[in-house]
């Protein structure tokens, strides 16, 4: 093979590794095109969508491929030849030459003149003409779905522009961040050592946080490392911690709408209590045995400690050990101050770990709404009577009274009456005080907080059901007649939520750890149960 | 049955003292455009036809024409040979044709002492160039005599093989209509010709043109413009022209693809075809390339000429079946169909316009 053949078929081959390689590209491209966009589309679905450098570097990487394999593809030199007689058009005296020339023929002479002709000519391998297999149609199509998808993209924050439109919010949000830590300092101030050392630490933390999202140049690499941070804070505040302060909680508010003993706190009262158990004549004990059995049952599921000292108590009253009660008392007024320090502690890590969470969902979407409510508000009262009589003619009364309010606000406490008529016959009767309006006004907060009347299962009885207690006290019949509100089956229910609350609490925890449930939701479920246990 | 007796006469000698392949193809090209000149003087339009002839002639083998009657096939053969100058026979088959009118027999003689003895007389097949009119019209029998004669260029009679004249070329002509009476070619006898070429009825100014010609004066003679000699160099230059290995390759990829049980056969093959071609329709066909190839002035074949060529040498060796028939399938569509499917070897398609 002469050496202008070689020179053509060297060019020849370099042209059509350049061909192949555009039309493999070009069939491959829309198909690679597509499956990209399909890939954004699901990702976005799913909420992680990808990034701008994704969209590059898959068809970058494509492309990269496709030449990569065009380089190491071999055509041999009858190959090439063909290629470029087929366009051209030099009636197969290139690979006549090729094949011929170097046979000893008597015309291979004359054979390779006529290929160095053809193969002087500079247009005969720039004649190799590249051409596209692939669909112009399927191409466009593909380029329209990747730029709608880019566009999408961008207006979605995933990409850098966006980033720097969203810049003034990263910058809101780590305020927001940095107020609570400052919060956070006051409490630690106020607290005492090593609490305080605790609160500085968290505070310090959500600081670093703020600082992270200033310095974030994505939006959504910011919302991925809040939302780890707020797992880690949450794994910190524990789990349970709805049910437990649904437990605390509603210890110290049953103990202020029925004190046991004068004081403040449930704690205080526990104290008081103790001091006093030897005041108590029989049935007054046994009284306060079956009330601090049914504290003890509210507190086992959340605050076992206090629920244990409490039955504890409960045993002891009932059998006369007065001094064991008192003990008792005194241990489960010590767990519940505790318990109620701890509750603090932890809350203010769940508070960190959702503001967090918050500034995550607000920066993955930065067009939603801030939550906004409308509410009526309601008050209702409810009153329930009590009334014992004794033989002596000496009548006691006591009231009891519950408002419950929807809305914002808490619902109004209630005042009961009992009249108590003494004949000497040995009868009594008392009648259930009227509860008075709670003055709840119902106004929803600012806060988006999604709010909804709890949902309880309707119970026997009506507002006009007669409920009687055989007292068994003195020589007559001795019945107590009261006469409230009840539950109904109707609208609304009407059980103090005290009372359910921490079953409530402890299924929706055991529901958010069974269910699979998207973090944002998990959230709105945990907010949702801690506002209820706050209220 | 009639043959020419003259004795054949050197016109040159021109297979002598061409060097380069530029005075070879000069002297080769002189020659065809004579010939096909001369075949001219009688024959109005039928340019392919003509063409295929003088290929035909080039590669030194057999033809087969076909066409109605009186569109000049004996007229073009007997140009052809008078062009020539090389002895020429003529035989008018018939069903009474006996073999021993073909090839010759023995004969009661006095040999010059005046002693009884049988003597051979050659028949008219010891020609050059033989015309076996309406070749179809003779049985089977008598058909077969042609059959050593045309492969081996020998005939044997009475126990002894005789040679034939060299060159010797059989042109035979038959009626594809006027089929009360004859008797087809068997395959066996079809393969032995080189290139069927179908003669086409002429237009309406081709034959006014014809009209005009052979109703007015005489026409003008042939001349013969060659001998013998020149037909061997002729054909031995034919011979020479060399074929790049691809090709022979994409020849047999084509050969093979008109055989139905053959992994290459198209679809139209595998239904219509009951047997495909011999290996005698790829030499047929590279033959008839080398020689396109020396008349378009190149000293080498390339896939146009074998594609040009492979319908004129395949159509009479593609057998067809009762469903090509009854579709109406021709062989010539069979063949096409064939080129068009069969890539020629070297060709990756992708990328390349």
């Amino acid at each position: 093979m002469s050496a202008e053949l070689l020179r053509v078929v060297r060019l020849a081959r370099r042209r059509l590794r350049f061909a192949w390689f555009a039309s493999t590209l070009a069939s491959w491209l829309p198909r690679a095109l597509a499956a990209i966009a399909a890939l954004g589309l699901v990702s976005w679905l799913l909420g992680r969508p990808l990034s701008l450098a994704w969209f590059l570097v898959l068809p970058v990487a494509a492309v990269c491929v496709t030449g990569l394999a065009a380089l190491s593809r071999r055509w041999d030199d009858v190959t090439v030849a063909r290629a470029v007689e087929r366009s051209a058009e030099c009636d197969g005296v290139l690979i006549s030459a090729i094949q011929l020339s170097d046979t000893g023929h008597a015309w291979g002479d004359d054979i390779r003149r006529r290929a160095d002709v053809v193969a002087a000519d500079p247009s005969t391998p720039r004649s190799l003409a590249v051409r596209f297999d692939g669909r112009p149609s399927g191409f466009a199509a593909a380029a329209v779905v990747l730029v709608a998808s880019l566009s999408a993209l961008i207006s979605l924050g995933g990409d850098d522009a966006a980033a720097d439109a969203i810049a003034p919010e990263l910058a809101r949000e780590a305020e927001a961040l940095d107020e609570l830590a400052a919060l956070l300092d006051e409490t630690a101030a106020e607290d005492d050592a090593e609490r305080a050392e605790a609160l500085e630490e968290l505070a310090d933390e959500l600081r670093r946080l703020a600082q992270e999202i200033r310095t974030s140049e994505s939006p959504l690499d910011a919302a991925e490392r809040l939302e780890r941070e707020a797992e880690a804070l949450r794994s910190e505040a524990g789990e349970d911690l709805l049910s437990d302060r649904a437990a605390v909680e509603g210890l110290e508010q049953q103990l202020a709408a029925v004190p046991l003993a004068p004081g403040g706190d449930a704690a205080s009262q526990l104290d008081a209590l103790a001091g006093t158990l030897d005041e108590l004549d029989p049935t007054e004990r046994d009284a306060l045995a079956e009330r601090l059995d049914g504290l003890a049952e509210s507190q086992s599921v959340g605050n076992s400690a206090v629920a244990t000292a409490l039955s504890q108590a409960a045993d002891a009253v009932r059998s006369g050990d007065l001094g064991r009660a008192a003990a008792a008392l005194a241990g489960a007024a010590a767990e519940q101050r505790i318990a109620g320090a701890e509750l603090a502690d932890r809350g203010a890590v769940a508070a960190a770990a959702d503001a967090a969470s918050g500034a995550a969902s607000r920066l993955r979407n930065p067009d939603a709404e801030p939550g906004q409510g409308q509410g009526q508000g309601q008050g209702q009262g409810q009153g329930q009577g009590q009334g014992q009589g004794q033989g002596q003619g000496q009548g006691q009364g006591q009231g009891q009274g519950q408002g419950q309010g929807q809305g914002g606000s808490p619902g109004g406490g209630g005042a009961g009456q009992i009249s108590g008529v003494e004949p000497t016959g040995g009868q009594s009767s008392g009648q259930g005080g009227q509860g008075s309006p709670g003055p709840g006004d119902g106004s929803l907060g600012t806060e988006d907080v999604a709010r909804a009347e709890v949902f309880s299962p309707p119970i026997d009885g009506g507002p006009s059901d007669e409920v009687r207690v055989d007292l068994g006290g003195g020589s007559g019949t001795g019945d107590v007649v009261g006469r409230g509100d009840s539950a109904t089956d109707e609208g609304a229910a009407f059980v103090p939520f005290q009372d359910v609350l921490p079953g409530y609490l402890d299924d929706a925890a055991t529901a958010l750890d069974e269910l699979r449930l998207p973090p944002e939701l998990r959230t709105t479920v945990r907010d949702y149960f801690d506002h209820l246990a706050q209220n | 049955m009639s043959a020419a007796a003259h004795e054949p006469t050197e016109v040159s000698t021109a297979e002598d003292g061409a060097s380069t392949f530029e005075e070879v193809a000069e002297r080769y090209h002189d020659f065809t455009a004579r010939i096909t000149e001369q075949i001219r003087h009688r024959i109005v339009g039928q340019d392919d036809v003509v063409r295929d002839t003088v290929i035909c002639l080039l590669c030194g083998g057999h033809l087969l024409l076909e066409g109605v009657p009186g569109l000049g096939k004996t007229e073009l053969l007997k140009s052809l040979a008078e062009s020539v100058q090389a002895s020429f026979g003529r035989i008018q088959f018939t069903p009474d044709l006996m073999p021993a009118d073909v090839v010759g027999t023995e004969v009661v003689g006095a040999d010059d002492e005046g002693n009884r003895t049988f003597r051979y007389r050659e028949g008219p097949i010891f020609t050059h160039l033989l015309l076996a009119d309406e070749i179809n019209r003779a049985t089977p029998k008598t058909q077969s005599a042609l059959l050593e004669a045309m492969q081996e260029r020998q005939v044997t009679v009475a126990g002894e093989t005789r040679p034939l004249p060299d060159p010797f070329m059989v042109m035979a002509t038959q009626n594809p209509i006027e089929l009360e009476g004859t008797y087809p070619l068997p395959e066996a006898q079809l393969d032995r010709f080189l290139l069927k070429v179908l003669v086409p009825q002429p237009g309406p100014e081709l034959l006014a043109h014809i009209l005009h010609r052979t109703t007015g004066a005489r026409p003008e003679p042939v001349d013969a413009v060659c001998g013998p000699a020149q037909l061997r160099w002729l054909t031995g230059i034919t011979r020479q022209v060399p074929v790049a290995p691809h090709l022979v390759s994409y020849a047999a990829l084509l050969i093979t693809a008109t055989q139905p049980e053959s992994g290459n056969a198209p679809e139209v093959v595998q239904r219509y075809v009951r047997a495909g071609s011999s290996p005698r329709g790829g030499q047929a066909m590279i033959l008839a390339a080398k020689a396109r190839a020396l008349l378009d002035g190149r000293p080498y074949v390339n896939g146009a000429d074998l594609v040009v060529s492979a319908t004129s040498t395949l159509r009479h060796r593609v057998l067809l079946g009762y469903e090509a028939t009854a579709d109406g399938v021709t062989a010539d569509e069979i063949v096409a169909e064939v080129v068009s499917t069969v890539v020629e070897p070297g060709q990756d398609g992708r990328g390349i316009r």
